[in-house]
């Protein structure tokens, strides 16, 4: 079975809260300012140099508790969004 | 024919209008009279549009005009100021202003004109914002849109009884308005968190990724005015308290 590798993408710029973060992106001249979860900011946290989704999902539930029955396919469904919104990377 | 030129400060920034029609230049001067500058060197230039003659073809050069002239200066300032899509009023007596967010065409323009007598006109368009919460001012012409709802008249800020700033214009609350309530319903003001903040203005900002650690920069403009208002209401007379209540602040 494989392992996808999760990469944070590179943002304008970042600004992080108690509530979660912005990040800036810029495409075509144009930009736009994104909120982050506490959850979607400790993914990119996380995986700014890439990180497997087992280990993003151990330390996920490590930090936030496994609140749900199945965490490894709630942060699949997390990190879809995230690169829905071009926020990271999937490979593998 | 001739280019005659005229030169404005459009956002602090000297911007020489050149005019291939001399007889339009009264008009630009009675128009741009709040913000008239000399004939120093200027920072940047631009061009009115040609026309046929027809009223609505001089109408429509002079709204492009304004639009050209706002994005040069905001060309030459960019990377400087956190500049918003927004209007601004002052107290003339202490510079405590008021800056309100909104897309063009919901409402900036009317609040201005509505509660602008006997508060220093800063802008029906663009408000630039410095590093230590300095208004910029931008005393254009108001741009009044026409009941066809197509055209806007560019309309001489004095015409409507609107005056400049006095005191140095410093931002002492900034709120996003949203037009949004039927005629009669009480006025509706929510604050709103600063990393949601930051993404309901973002997109009413120009050149923000210019700016050095731009969201910081943002963010300090937003929390040095108090936090971000949202503001639901169906007319403009009915943001008088609130317009109040900030240009009542002190520093």
């Amino acid at each position: 079975m494989t392992d996808p590798v999760v990469t944070a993408t590179e943002v304008a710029d970042a600004l992080v809260g108690d509530d979660g973060a912005v990040v800036l992106v810029v495409s075509g001249g144009q930009h736009q300012v994104l909120r982050l979860s506490l959850l979607g900011q400790a993914i990119r946290e996380i995986a700014a140099t890439g990180v497997p989704m087992s280990r993003l999902t151990d330390e996920l539930v490590g930090r936030f508790g496994g609140a749900g029955a199945d965490p490894a396919a709630d942060v699949v469904a997390l990190v879809n969004q995230l690169e829905s919104a071009g926020l990271v990377r999937v490979d593998g | 024919m001739t280019t005659q030129t005229v030169t404005v400060r459009a956002l602090d920034v000297l911007v020489r209008i050149a005019v291939g029609d001399p007889g339009l230049l009264p008009t630009i001067e009675t128009a741009w009279h709040l913000c008239a500058a000399d004939g120093d060197e200027p920072d940047t230039e631009v061009v009115l549009a040609d026309h046929d003659g027809s009223a609505d073809s001089v109408a429509r050069s002079l709204q492009l005009l304004t639009q050209s002239v706002t994005l040069a200066a905001i060309g030459v300032r960019a990377g400087r100021d956190v500049m918003f899509h927004a209007g601004g009023l002052s107290n003339p007596r202490t510079g405590a202003a008021i800056a309100y967010v909104a897309p063009g065409g919901t409402g900036k323009t009317t609040v201005t004109t509505t509660l602008g007598r006997g508060r220093g006109y800063l802008s029906d368009e663009t408000v630039a914002v410095t590093a230590d919460g300095a208004v910029v001012s931008y005393p254009k012409p108001l741009s009044v849109r026409r009941p066809d709802g197509v055209l806007k008249d560019e309309t001489a800020p004095g015409a409507l009884g609107l005056a400049p700033a006095c005191a140095e214009p410093w931002l002492a609350g900034i709120v996003v308005l949203r037009r949004d309530l039927a005629p009669g319903a009480p006025i509706d003001v929510v604050d709103v968190p600063l990393l949601d903040a930051l993404v309901m203005v973002a997109p009413e900002t120009s050149s923000l990724a210019r700016l050095t650690d731009p969201l910081r920069r943002l963010a300090d403009v937003v929390e040095m005015a108090g936090g971000l208002r949202v503001v639901h209401f169906a007319e403009a007379r009915q943001l008088e308290p609130l317009v109040d209540e900030v240009l009542g602040s002190s520093r």
